[in-house]
């Protein structure tokens, strides 16, 4: 069985790796800080390119193609070269329209790549580099307050946090007063499109939700800010040590990292309040299981959203109201009421 | 004697399986089985998660599997073959080029189906799409797995010799820390070219051509390609894996390959038999196999999450429950994956999901195997039997009623078949051993390994509901003989308990078809005894439920409570 593990931690030891999907340029070095979106790796890519067929361009016989073409596989090109000619009365003639390189003549098709892009994979929060990865980027690491969430829509940004309370976010009223430009928006709930859109009207730099309707889903992860969702699917309330946790972060920068969580890759989006703490290296591979004492945020109705503490992993498993026998968690809610749930529809907090 | 032992791990992206396997006086048989969570999110080693396996079947077993270093104890006092079959890691980025988007294009999709690709491109070598286009959209891909064929032995090769060209740039041009493969399947005359031209190594992979002539298409030509490709691919991205293959002499299969194998060889088993068929429905994919004779089927499919499939899913629950709740559940479990429904409610929008992925998955097979005899409206039209159903969401099911309504309402089958339930998600262990150990899987299969979830006699008939269109004589063996009536809509059961097996004579009216060859033939039937029994679906094709949602739920209520679930 699989437990997850859902980070509101108060000081924890981030790790984030920063890696190039190609062997490149590594822009940092061990123990250097570095700034939220600050490169930490690139390489240098052709912008575009472009494939000229010499025979049908230039009309020219297959048999004496070689002739025809002035370059080899490999050379650099300057803006303007010739790469192929016709001679003869109307000459014919192939230039590259821009520096660049040939890249592969075959059966008279000339390819060549053309321009230059710079592909950078950038720092997402402020941090200490910790480890370089060769050719390919480096795991920057920072101590501070990270708070987890269940789903993002790809895109990442930074920004004073500010929380809304409901009334602020209800359904369709445009009553938020608060100034909201370039700050990361917190709120409980938002239910409806209209609502969507009327928050973002007020120009935020992110926005966290504690939980949002399955229809608002295409509109989330088309947005144009990164978004990140806390809790779930449906309405829920945010858990009390989310909520504190965004109440602690309230009014200081943050680093929205909403990444599409990955169960496979175990990654998550989170929120991060970096500290000023040194790094700690100690705290590096913490293990995590189900046991007294532990916190866990629950999963599925009527609980879903809940915060408590385990009380007992009983070993035989149990007949559950689906009529499925599984092997339980027994957790102590807040508000002390005692529920059994399946081990697997919970998540284990690290605090 | 030390008793022959083999193993078999399937390395999921949830959990590692493995089985034991011990050669008796009767033929192999299943010692024990255990399952450990996968390890193989964030670069771990897989074999971490293997070994975790290992650990509980020696538990469990009593034999000692492992040795201080905690490797595969092999030769005589330990593990002999061993097979390993892999379904882990993220879907594998692929891009199909081929000469036309009837034939080589449909071709390709249908064979790389079940190597757990993500079809990200596909190149009409025929198009419009000129040089540079097809080359900036093959960069854009970023693929990890290029596919490409096109031509019969003697057609053209102009356009495959520009693509295999496109295809060498982008091969040499882009250092990938993954080595992308390229598998050939198209003209043989072209192959060495290919070869030469790509200059990849050990990355290229030939294959025959899987159309080498108009009238004939061969799959099965390109498997060994396409799995050579697919292990070089999965070594690169899962560490431990190449090191596990070293250790234990053996190559990892795809899962859905491995159990393919075993669908094959059941339809083997049974020579004129109608086919076999095996469903797995899992929380991450859905897998269509199906085997008759020469011709075979298999497809994954990963069923979205929308607003229509919510609605089908509210249709299709035992709770009266509405789209956006279904939606919801769908939606968290997708973000939670090893959620198990606790509730009632959780369990009848689980158990609806369920039958609609179903309809998905052989909606999307059809797609990719035009000729696969399945109706979106009228169910599968092809008698296949047995239907082997496999994977989390039938087979962790608090009752086997619950698994067989399911199937029966995913499939919505037509005639006599009969359902068999793999509880030991065995069907991957079992065809990654088949080539080791040829003998093993037909022994365990005979030792009853998969279990007889019941009989289903589906009475399609053209009358109104509540009419009488089926009689069932049964014959236990007893002096007396029962008599059931079937009318229109309904759904019934027959409980075929041990010891021996029932007889039962059908006696269709003139317009119901209950697949004996055409309406009102009917016969005896003989049926093993099996954990529901016989159920005899007279609810017609298509499915007809009630508009208003109480009234539905109560339908499905009283269905599985007339199987006794």
């Amino acid at each position: 069985m699989s437990t997850e593990i859902l980070a509101i931690a108060c000081d924890q030891q981030i790790l984030r790796s920063y890696t190039l999907p190609f062997t490149g340029s590594v822009l940092v070095r061990n123990g250097q800080e570095v700034e939220a979106g600050q490169p930490v790796a690139e390489i240098q890519m052709p912008e575009r390119y472009q494939v000229f067929d010499a025979i049908n361009g230039l009309k020219i016989n297959p048999k004496n193609i070689d002739r025809h073409i002035e370059r080899l596989v490999g050379e650099p090109v300057k803006a303007g070269d010739v790469i192929a000619q016709k001679s003869g009365l109307i000459s014919r003639l192939f230039r590259a329209s821009q520096d660049g390189m040939v890249v592969a003549i075959r059966d008279g098709r000339i390819t060549l790549a053309l321009g230059e892009k710079k592909l950078q994979v950038l720092a997402t929060f402020p941090g200490t580099v910790v480890e370089i990865i060769p050719e390919r980027g480096a795991v920057v690491a920072v101590q501070g307050l990270l708070l987890q969430g269940v789903w993002g829509n790809g895109l990442n940004s930074s920004g004073e946090l500010t929380r809304l309370e409901p009334t602020e976010s209800a359904a369709g009223k445009k009553q938020t007063t608060a100034d909201l430009q370039g700050k990361i928006a917190a709120l409980p709930h938002i239910a409806d499109e209209a609502a969507f859109t009327a928050l973002l009207a007020h120009k935020p730099a992110g926005l966290v939700l504690g939980s949002v309707m399955p229809e608002l889903l295409p509109a989330l992860a088309e947005a144009p800010l990164p978004v990140m969702v806390l809790v779930g699917y449906g309405e829920y309330e945010i858990d009390t040590l989310s909520t504190a946790m965004l109440r602690q972060m309230e009014g200081q920068m943050v680093s929205l990292n909403a990444n599409e969580a990955d169960a496979s890759e175990q990654s998550r989006p989170d929120l991060i309040l970096p500290g000023k703490a040194q790094v700690s290296p100690g705290l590096f591979h913490e293990e995590l299981q189900l046991e007294p004492g532990r916190h866990v945020r629950l999963l599925g109705k009527p609980y879903t959203g809940s915060i408590g503490e385990i009380v007992e992993l009983p070993a035989e498993p149990e007949k559950f109201a689906s009529g499925l026998v599984m092997r339980a968690v027994v957790v102590r809610r807040e508000d002390e009421l005692i529920v059994r749930v399946p081990r697997e529809n919970v998540e284990l907090i690290l605090e | 004697m030390e008793k022959r032992r083999t193993l078999s791990v399937d390395i999921g992206s949830q959990n590692t399986r493995a089985w034991l396997f011990e050669q008796r006086e009767e033929g192999y048989a299943l010692v024990c089985s255990a399952v450990a969570e996968t390890s193989a999110a964030s670069g771990q080693d897989l074999r971490g998660g293997v070994n975790r396996a290992l650990e509980a079947l020696q538990e469990k077993s009593g034999l000692r599997l492992l040795d201080l270093q905690q490797k595969l104890i092999r030769a005589e006092e330990g593990v002999g073959a061993c097979g390993l079959s892999l379904s882990a890691g993220k879907p594998i980025r692929t891009v199909l080029a081929g000469i036309s988007d009837t034939y080589s294009l449909a071709a390709l999709r249908r064979l790389v189906s079940l190597f757990y690709t993500d079809v990200v491109l596909e190149i009409d070598l025929q198009s419009d799409l000129n040089a540079t286009a097809q080359l900036e959209k093959l960069i854009a891909a970023n693929a990890d797995l290029f596919v490409c064929a096109g031509g019969t032995n003697q057609g053209a090769i102009r356009p495959v010799r520009a693509a295999l060209d496109n295809l060498r740039i982008v091969y040499q041009s882009l250092p990938r820390l993954i080595r992308p493969q390229l598998v050939y399947a198209g003209n043989e005359a072209l192959t060495d070219y290919a070869r030469e031209e790509l200059e990849a190594g050990e990355d290229f992979h030939r294959a025959r051509n899987i159309q080498a002539r108009t009238d004939a298409e061969s799959l099965a030509a390109a498997w060994p390609a396409m799995l050579g490709a697919f292990r070089r691919l999965r070594r690169q991205q899962l560490p431990g894996l190449a090191e596990l293959e070293q250790d234990w002499e053996c190559e990892a299969l795809p899962s859905a390959f491995a159990a393919s194998r075993i669908v094959r060889l059941i339809d083997r088993m049974n020579p004129g038999g109608k086919g076999a068929m095996a469903l797995d429905v899992g929380c991450n994919s859905t897998i269509v196999l199906a085997a008759r004779g020469e011709d075979f089927i298999g497809s994954i499919s990963h069923p979205p999450i929308s607003e229509q499939v919510g609605k089908e899913t509210s249709r299709y629950s035992t709770l009266p429950i509405d789209a956006q709740t279904a939606a919801a559940y769908m939606l968290n479990k997708k973000l939670h994956q090893a959620f198990l429904p606790a509730t009632l409610e959780d369990l009848a929008i689980e158990q609806a999901w369920t039958r609609v992925r179903l309809h998905y998955a052989l909606r999307r097979t059809r797609e990719l195997f035009p000729w696969f005899g399945y109706d979106p409206e009228l169910g599968l039209l092809d008698p296949y039997e047995p239907v082997l159903l496999s994977g989390e969401s039938l087979v962790r099911v608090p009752a086997p009623q619950q698994t067989l309504l399911m199937a029966l309402d995913g499939l919505q089958p037509h005639g006599i078949t009969t359902f068999a339930m793999d509880k030991d998600q065995l069907l991957a262990g079992l065809g990654s051993l088949a080539e080791k150990e040829a003998l093993l899987p037909v022994q365990v299969i005979d030792s009853g390994v998969f279990s007889n979830l019941g009989t289903a006699i589906c009475a399609d008939a053209s009358e109104r509901s509540s009419r009488r269109v089926l009689t069932l004589e049964i014959d236990r063996g007893e002096s007396a003989r029962e008599t059931l009536e079937i009318r229109k809509g309904e759904i019934k059961r027959v409980e075929t308990t041990p010891p021996g097996p029932t007889r039962i004579y059908l006696s269709p009216n003139e317009l119901t078809d209950v697949g004996m060859g055409f309406p009102g033939l009917g016969g005896w039937v003989t049926v093993p005894p099996s954990e529901v029994g016989t159920v005899i679906d007279a609810r017609g094709r298509p499915l007809e439920l009630p508009e208003e949602m109480t009234r539905r739920s109560e339908a499905f209520y009283n269905w599985l409570w007339e199987l006794g679930g």
